[in-house]
């Protein structure tokens, strides 16, 4: 249906925003399963778990950052006009 | 995570139907294939592939339902499969963060020690305070608390997957998908 060349393309992109919210996603899971996993815990567990979601924090501030740039990126180079302009001039 | 294989045979003239049946054959091809390995607990990184397989399979099901609508029972069998191998992941992960912390403690405990052997009096002494306290440390007591308790839940995890899917349970599923796709749904 689509040339090679159109479709890779497409996908590349549509990968690039996929990566991209992954890595904020997978945090994200992680984050609310520790949370959960923190309550009545003995102390040094909760210390523990404590510990690892400030990391987190960090991994996840920087994986919102690439993210945000990730979707300006596509923005500034038109992603969403030539994604639909692909579909509709391939689709006809 | 080991890429999708790549479908052969895929024809732009042929009818949604029929490339349906083809895409369905391979990734359930693909699913099974990963059946010998995760019968070894050991091997994490091909019960996420198994995963993933379930996945990608999944959304091609749901894709083609309209044509193979017997595929019903199927989607929730994968979902079931999904579920439990992404519990196994997530407490692989979580472990291997244990560990790792774990370690990189151990490795501060390991250079103080060898730090207090140096001191010219009574290094013995300085030694086994080093590790006296490494021993009543909160954050390594929890540390291990927490890991013995998240192979434990993997383990437990594990052998209700095996007992679940490893068997005739994987073999049904199989067939029903392979039934599904000999009853495509008549055009009306």
């Amino acid at each position: 249906v689509f040339s090679k060349k159109q479709y890779r393309a497409l996908r590349g992109d549509v990968k690039r925003i996929a990566d991209a919210l992954g890595q904020v996603r997978d945090l994200d899971v992680l984050e609310e399963r520790l949370r959960r996993d923190r309550q009545d815990r003995p102390e040094d567990q909760q210390l523990v778990l404590t510990a690892m979601l400030a990391e987190m924090e960090v991994d996840r501030k920087r994986a919102m950052q690439s993210l945000t740039d990730t979707l300006t990126r596509m923005e500034e180079e038109s992603f969403p006009r030539r994604f639909l302009g692909t579909v509709a001039r391939e689709t006809i | 995570m080991a890429p999708a294989t790549r479908i052969r045979g895929i024809k732009p003239a042929a009818s949604f139907q029929q490339n349906g049946e083809r895409i369905i054959e391979v990734r359930l091809k693909e699913l099974l294939s990963w059946r010998d390995a995760v019968a070894d607990p050991s091997r994490s990184t091909d019960l996420h592939n198994m995963r993933i397989a379930a996945k990608r399979l999944r959304y091609a099901l749901e894709i083609f339902e309209l044509c193979f609508p017997e595929v019903k029972p199927a989607l929730k069998d994968l979902s079931e499969i999904q579920e439990s191998l992404g519990a196994i992941h997530d407490l692989d992960v979580l472990a291997e963060m244990l560990r790792q912390r774990l370690r990189a403690l151990d490795l501060r405990v390991q250079e103080g020690a060898v730090a207090a052997a140096r001191q010219a009096d009574s290094a013995g002494d300085h030694v086994a305070a080093v590790l006296d306290g490494a021993a009543r440390d909160p954050q390594r007591l929890g540390l291990i608390g927490l890991l013995a308790e998240k192979i434990g839940e993997r383990q437990t995890q594990y052998e209700a997957f095996i007992l679940r899917w490893h068997g005739p349970g994987l073999d049904r599923l199989a067939e029903t998908i392979r039934d599904a796709l000999t009853e495509p749904a008549t055009s009306e």
